[in-house]
């Protein structure tokens, strides 16, 4: 493609070309015919140069920070990315501006001071050479950060011609989410942490240890065999000793990874927060040795990991919660309108896959796009424009027409304009519906790179092309994929329910799957968001009651979403019951929930 | 290497004038006004603008400059005229700078020109650089372009671009010589005129076909598999969307006529019961 700077090359080399030859100057036509060889020497060189792209380039990714090179990301932790590529081919490319795509959901941090660009470097590149690059990667949030690749400008040496090329890479890396900061307040309830041997006795109730940890105050509850007598008297209240716990304690952390969760807010989607949540727990269960399990309940299934300890099983959660954070909610097909979403799609189609999209394969034929597409077609063109469009097949009817009615009226001038009714009616019916061909079109486009990620069908092209409702469903998923559909507006919902609601149904069941496989003592933390749960707030209490009943203690770390319907009832509910409730936001401080959970297990004290 | 754009010095201002220099001496032998003093006088000028309009300007000045040159008159006789208004003295003389396809140091002379002026462009699209961002981007950018950089120094590839700008007015003169001896003397210019574009846009469009051709198959041959997916399913979709998808066309009408019955059912069952 010619550059701005190589348009007016042309201009002027062609103005004074045409000038020459015409008025027979041929000095002048001779200068003019220099300029536009050496543009067209210019596009056939870089044409060379670029041609067995993406074989003669090859692409180096390097992620570290402080401590060295990094497979996995932490949250809110910034990382030094290098990516470096090298050039095998012969050719020399004479100008390149390499640009790398910031991942989806992270951050460029300079991205501010620079609105629209991506982290890159400009220069030349020779055979064999190597142009690198360095910036500052940040996620604030959880997830899986995809590194899609390079954005390659090649120029010319006097930026007459381009080329804009796409190095794909897909390099994914997990965002683990960080837990507390490593610095904290220790808990303070343990010492040490024996496991039983196999098959021995394990104690019936936590902290019947010989050992004293402190002396507190007394609460209803407490045996009278823990009060520590001659201090009471002596400071004239009642004080109890609190023994070392020595038994571990079985933490299980249960996770609502269900759809409301999923859906993006602004400053993060709630289950990006509750992962950050459960990491924190996971932190501070780690930090008394007790081991964790963790149960994540989507809306198909649940996954759970039984309780362990080790770093290999924390990573393995960390990185399950990391998997989780990244996928958007399930879309259900919705009856629209696809127009809406082309912009978009398209306009990230290009940045994506500009080899796929931009390519002259995958436009509609010209000859199809003249005669039409075959009938019955269903994609929906609005107003008369539309239905001209729509049955615009139908043309082939005026001639005999006009020629049965020249017949019927004997008229020769009717039967002249037999002949002409046809081509007539094709140009204004052409003109007339030219917003609906185009629009074809880019709907061709977008179908054809839809399809070809799916595997390449090429029958799914004509179902994107014949059906809106599927087309719509798919670009809402392709948006939502790479965290462009957060700025649409969101689709009425379905007349009928295609997917369960039943969000409090599923927690209680992952607690009662929890109390179920228990080994005593147990600690339960139930993370989830306030929507429509308290609705069915009945069956949380039924789970927390058993809970309950089995001793076992239940911390519900609550996410506080935008509208807050609710929130106070199932606080309240849960008080009644003896159940904490943690509330968490956007923007609270890192390690804040770890050190709530950590004062909350101390002050359940029998348990910790 | 990675030094941020605004500390990279910028290169020097001597090799372009040097160049202006260099024509305005050529053009003393074909010029006889003073309009040849204006590429020199941008480029001037132009020291004290912005540089990221000069190329262009700088590119313009130069046929513009041999245009007036060709009317034999300069500002002087332009003011005489303009004074004076009986003063049309120079109309209808031949040119004075026209090649003389046989003088072969009319030949060197416009090669030289030529030569001088993609090298003055070249300078200057160098100097423009830092100024302009020459790179096609995506809309919605704002500023100058931050990325850091590592251009090459424009003296590098000084003897590179002669050797080209002599190669290629080269072939255009010998193009020119023998399309002027293959036609006879009593041929019209029409019919020269005729040849030459023929001969032009004929070989332009070779040269286009021929390259998009070689370099159309080397991509086939380094094509990623994404892509190669893609090619295989458009052309699987051009042969059998007549035949194949019409079944589909008819399924997909039998599935929508079946689900818009059911709303409507759904519709009437609902819009026709009685709450208790």
């Amino acid at each position: 493609m010619l550059t701005a700077r190589g348009w007016w090359w042309l201009f002027h080399s062609a103005w004074a070309t045409g000038v020459g030859l015409l008025f027979r100057l041929e000095g002048i036509s001779f200068l003019g015919l220099v300029a536009m060889a050496w543009l067209l020497a210019a596009w056939v060189r870089l044409r060379l140069c670029t041609a067995g792209f993406p074989r003669v380039v090859s692409l180096t990714r390097t992620l570290s920070d402080r401590g060295g090179s990094l497979r996995m990301l932490r949250a809110g932790r910034q990382t030094r990315v290098r990516v470096a590529l090298r050039l095998s081919g012969r050719l020399a490319w004479p100008l390149v501006r390499m640009e790398d795509r910031v991942p989806d959901d992270g951050m460029w941090t300079e991205v501010i001071k620079h609105p629209g660009w991506w982290p890159g470097v400009e220069g030349t590149l020779a055979p064999g050479g190597e142009l690198s690059a360095e910036w500052n990667l940040d996620f604030p949030l959880p997830g899986i950060a995809r590194f899609e690749g390079l954005r390659l400008t090649v120029m010319d040496r006097l930026g007459l011609v381009a080329n804009v090329l796409f190095l794909r890479d897909g390099t994914e890396c997990p965002v683990l989410p960080a837990g507390a900061t490593a610095d904290g307040e220790g808990t303070g309830l343990k010492r040490a942490n024996l496991m039983p041997p196999p098959g021995g006795h394990r104690l019936r109730k936590a902290g019947g240890s010989s050992e004293i940890l402190d002396i507190r105050e007394y609460r209803p509850g407490d045996s009278p065999r823990w009060v520590a007598w001659k201090l009471s008297a002596r400071r004239d209240r009642v004080l109890v000793k609190e023994f070392e716990n020595e038994v571990p304690v079985h933490c299980q952390v249960i996770v609502d990874a269900t759809g409301p969760v999923r859906r993006w807010r602004p400053g993060g989607s709630a289950l990006c927060r509750l992962s950050m949540a459960a990491a924190e727990i996971l932190e501070a269960c780690d930090e008394l040795r007790d081991p964790v399990g963790m149960i994540i309940t989507t809306e198909r299934d649940a996954v759970v990991e039984r309780p362990n300890r080790g770093g290999r099983h924390r990573l393995r959660l960390l990185q399950r919660l990391a998997m989780e954070s990244a996928m958007p909610p399930d879309q259900p097909p919705v009856d629209e309108d696809p127009l809406p979403l082309f912009e978009p799609a398209g306009r990230l189609a290009m940045e994506i896959y500009p080899e796929l999209y931009g390519s002259s394969e995958v436009l509609l034929g010209w000859n199809r796009l003249l005669l039409g597409p075959g009938r019955p077609g269903f994609s929906r063109h609005g107003g008369w424009t539309g239905w001209i469009f729509r049955n615009r097949g139908y043309i082939w009817l005026a001639p005999p027409l006009v020629l049965l009615l020249a017949y019927v009226m004997a008229s020769p001038w009717l039967c002249l304009a037999a002949s002409w009714s046809g081509p007539a009616l094709w140009v204004i019916t052409r003109l007339l519906t030219v917003q609906h061909t185009l629009r074809l079109r880019e709907r061709k486009r977008l179908a054809s790179v839809l399809a070809a990620r799916q595997g390449g069908d090429p029958a799914l092209v004509d179902a994107f092309l014949e059906d809106d409702t599927l087309l719509a469903t798919r670009l809402r998923a392709f948006l939502a994929e790479h965290r462009r559909d957060r700025l649409l507006p969101v689709p009425a919902p379905p007349p009928l329910t295609t997917f369960s609601r039943a969000r409090a149904e599923r927690m209680a069941r992952a607690v009662r799957a929890a109390v179920a496989n228990a080994r005593d003592p147990e600690c339960h933390f139930l993370l989830t968001d306030s929507t429509d749960l308290p609705n069915r707030i009945e069956v949380l209490t039924a789970a927390a009651r058993l809970v309950r009943s089995r001793r076992h203690q239940l911390v519900i770390v609550l996410d506080e979403g935008l509208e807050r319907a609710g929130e106070r009832e199932l606080i309240a509910a849960m008080a009644r019951l003896g159940v904490p409730v943690l509330l968490t936001r956007p923007g609270l401080a890192s390690g804040e929930v770890g050190r709530l959970v950590a004062s909350v297990r101390r002050l359940a004290g029998r348990i910790a | 290497m990675n030094a941020p754009p605004n500390t990279q010095p910028l290169p020097k201002f001597m090799a372009p004038l040097a160049c202006a220099l260099v024509l305005l001496a050529l053009l003393q032998f074909v010029g006889r006004t003073t309009w040849m003093l204006l590429p020199p006088g941008v480029l001037a000028i132009g020291a004290f603008f912005p540089l990221s309009r000069l190329p262009g300007v700088f590119f313009l000045s130069l046929p513009l400059s041999l245009m007036l040159e060709t009317t034999g008159k300069g500002p002087e006789e332009m003011l005489d005229a303009l004074l004076s208004p009986m003063g049309f003295r120079n109309v209808g003389e031949p040119a004075l700078v026209d090649m003389q396809v046989e003088d072969i140091f009319s030949l060197l002379l416009w090669l030289s020109i030529a030569a001088a002026w993609i090298h003055g462009f070249r300078e200057l699209a160098h100097l423009a650089l830092a100024k302009a961002d020459p790179f096609p981007g995506p809309k919605g950018r704002k500023g100058p372009s931050p990325l850091p950089r590592a251009m090459p120094v424009a003296a590098d590839q000084r003897r590179s671009v002669t050797i080209g700008v002599l190669c290629l007015g080269a072939g255009i003169l010998v193009v020119v010589i023998l399309q002027a001896a293959s036609l006879s003397e009593e041929v019209s210019y029409a019919a020269i005129l005729r040849a030459r574009l023929a001969t032009l846009g004929g070989g332009g469009v070779l040269v286009l076909l021929s390259v998009r051709a070689l370099t159309g198959y080397l991509h086939w041959r380094a094509m990623p598999a994404l892509e190669a997916g893609l090619v295989a399913q458009e052309g699987a979709w051009r042969e059998g969307a007549r035949e194949f998808t019409a079944l589909d066309r008819w399924l997909t009408w039998a599935r929508l006529g079946a689900r818009r019955r059911a709303e409507r059912q759904w519709n009437q069952l609902t819009r026709r019961r009685k709450k208790p």
